[in-house]
């Protein structure tokens, strides 16, 4: 049943990861979208890759270690993208310093800790870092867009969805990750699957969240 | 009784339920604060427009009584005399004496004429018509025109960059503030020689009125009486930068920076 729970929701995932690659090809070569989306497209391409090679592992190579070694890796580029991204949209550029040396300092830890532990094996610590660095930008993104001038409508700001589906992504994904290593050794028979569901869930929210930016990147603006 | 498979399954609804309520109200709790904030930045923009139309009316208001006192003072002082000298000349005639009778007449007309064109240019200077129809530049130009008729000031006006035609309120007030300082010139700078100089540039009109009178020490300006406030206050109405400077026996320089556009 748990096994089964896992696929359908690992199912919906990926077709929420294709969802989301389709409507980003919507951006491609589209003038009209704001500036900080161009380019966007490319975390749903990398996405909907990774997605495909944990598919043929899950469903082809099982239990192979290569799903554990892309989800890995691919923590390296999901980190920079998404907090440069973050960066870049932020409206007051003051501290950019501060946010580099931030930025800096977590991707150092992520690269460090990927390479000090076995990459065959799921990097709970490296997963716990890129969440943690992320969710920090989020807040800071928060902060500003209540200390600068309300100029945007936020039901229609590709930004704000895309911020709050990592946001959300990131506060789920935080507490699973920080803590499934030690369950794994402390508490044997606790069903880890049912985490691993929760995850799943988090990844599907998000990336509805990315289609709703893509729609809103393709809308007509009022400028 | 559940087995644990389906314990599970519950448990795993009921925590996406909740993060799923917990996001709706993160969102909602983000965007209705946001709009809040919004809504004030937009009541304070609304407050300020409100405000500086407020004090635009003042300053029209003081303009048009500024106005009023100068049409009565230049018809005191300029044509009540020369009607009563024109009254005096036909009160005195003489009809007997053709001759003396005739040059009378005649200077009892040249007087009532030339009473008619100083009304005529009373009129023309102090009507806003002129800055409606013609904008700033030409209204300068006919203010100069006048000005130069008294032959005691060499006055010249320089137009440099692009002209653009402001709003026409605008105009008006800038150019009140340029009637201002070329009377303040007139009554205390005992000057010859008079600058007005207009720059348009891609965002600013930069106003220069300068003269070589005897000038007063920049520390005296407080209590160089309303004149000066009044032109600060004015530029101030039309988001402007207004500054003086000025040295004893070294002239005076007035100059006026205004955005050209709103934004």
């Amino acid at each position: 049943m748990a096994k089964i729970i896992n696929h359908i929701l690992f199912n919906l995932q990926s077709l929420a990861v294709i969802l989301s690659f389709l409507f980003s090809l919507r951006l491609i070569r589209n003038n009209r979208i704001p500036s900080y989306m161009k380019g966007f497209y490319w975390y749903s391409i990398v996405g909907l890759i990774v997605n495909i090679c944990l598919m043929i592992e899950t469903y082809c190579l099982k239990d192979s270690a290569v799903g554990h070694i892309i989800n890995n890796l691919s923590l390296i580029f999901h980190y920079s993208f998404l907090s440069s991204f973050i960066i870049r949209i932020l409206p007051n550029k003051k501290k950019i310093t501060y946010l580099k040396v931030i930025f800096g300092i977590f991707l150092f830890l992520i690269i460090g800790t990927l390479l000090t532990n076995d990459l065959k094996k799921i990097t709970y610590v490296g997963f716990s870092i890129t969440n943690l660095g992320l969710i920090i930008f989020c807040i800071i993104y928060y902060f500003q867009l209540f200390t600068n001038m309300p100029i945007l409508d936020l039901r229609k700001e590709p930004s704000f969805w895309i911020i709050t589906g990592v946001f959300f992504c990131m506060s789920v994904l935080i507490p699973i990750s920080s803590t499934i290593g030690y369950l794994k050794y402390k508490a044997p028979d606790f069903n880890r699957m049912f985490l691993f569901d929760i995850l799943l869930f988090a990844f599907i929210v998000m990336h509805i969240f990315f289609i709703k930016a893509y729609i809103c990147s393709t809308q007509p603006r009022k400028i | 009784m559940f087995n644990s498979a389906t314990e599970n399954l519950v448990l795993f609804i009921i925590i996406c339920t909740l993060l799923i309520v917990i996001l709706i109200g993160f969102i909602s709790f983000i965007v209705y604060r946001y709009q809040q904030k919004q809504n004030a930045h937009n009541k304070d923009i609304n407050d300020l427009k409100i405000s500086h139309a407020n004090e635009m009316l003042q300053s029209q208001l003081e303009i048009q009584e500024q106005t009023f006192e100068n049409i009565s003072r230049e018809i005191h002082d300029n044509i009540g005399q020369k009607l009563t000298l024109a009254k005096l000349h036909l009160n005195t005639l003489d009809i007997g004496n053709t001759k003396k009778a005739t040059i009378q007449l005649n200077d009892s007309v040249t007087i009532i004429s030339e009473a008619i064109n100083d009304l005529s240019d009373i009129s023309r200077s102090m009507s806003s018509e002129i800055i409606l129809n013609n904008g700033i530049i030409k209204a300068l130009e006919f203010e100069i025109t006048q000005l130069k008729k008294s032959s005691l000031y060499k006055i010249d006006l320089s137009v440099t960059g692009n002209p653009v035609f402001l709003d026409s309120q605008k105009e008006l007030v800038l150019f009140r503030i340029i009637q201002e300082a070329l009377n303040n010139i007139m009554k205390h700078s005992f000057a010859s020689k008079i600058l007005i100089g207009l720059h348009y540039d891609e965002q600013f009109l930069l106003l220069t009125i300068s003269d070589d009178g005897k000038g007063f020490a920049s520390d005296h300006i407080s209590e160089k009486g309303t004149g000066i406030a009044n032109m600060k206050r004015r530029a101030g109405i039309l988001n402007g930068i207004f500054t003086i400077d000025s040295k004893p026996d070294c002239g005076t320089s007035i100059n006026i920076k205004i955005p050209l556009y709103e934004n």
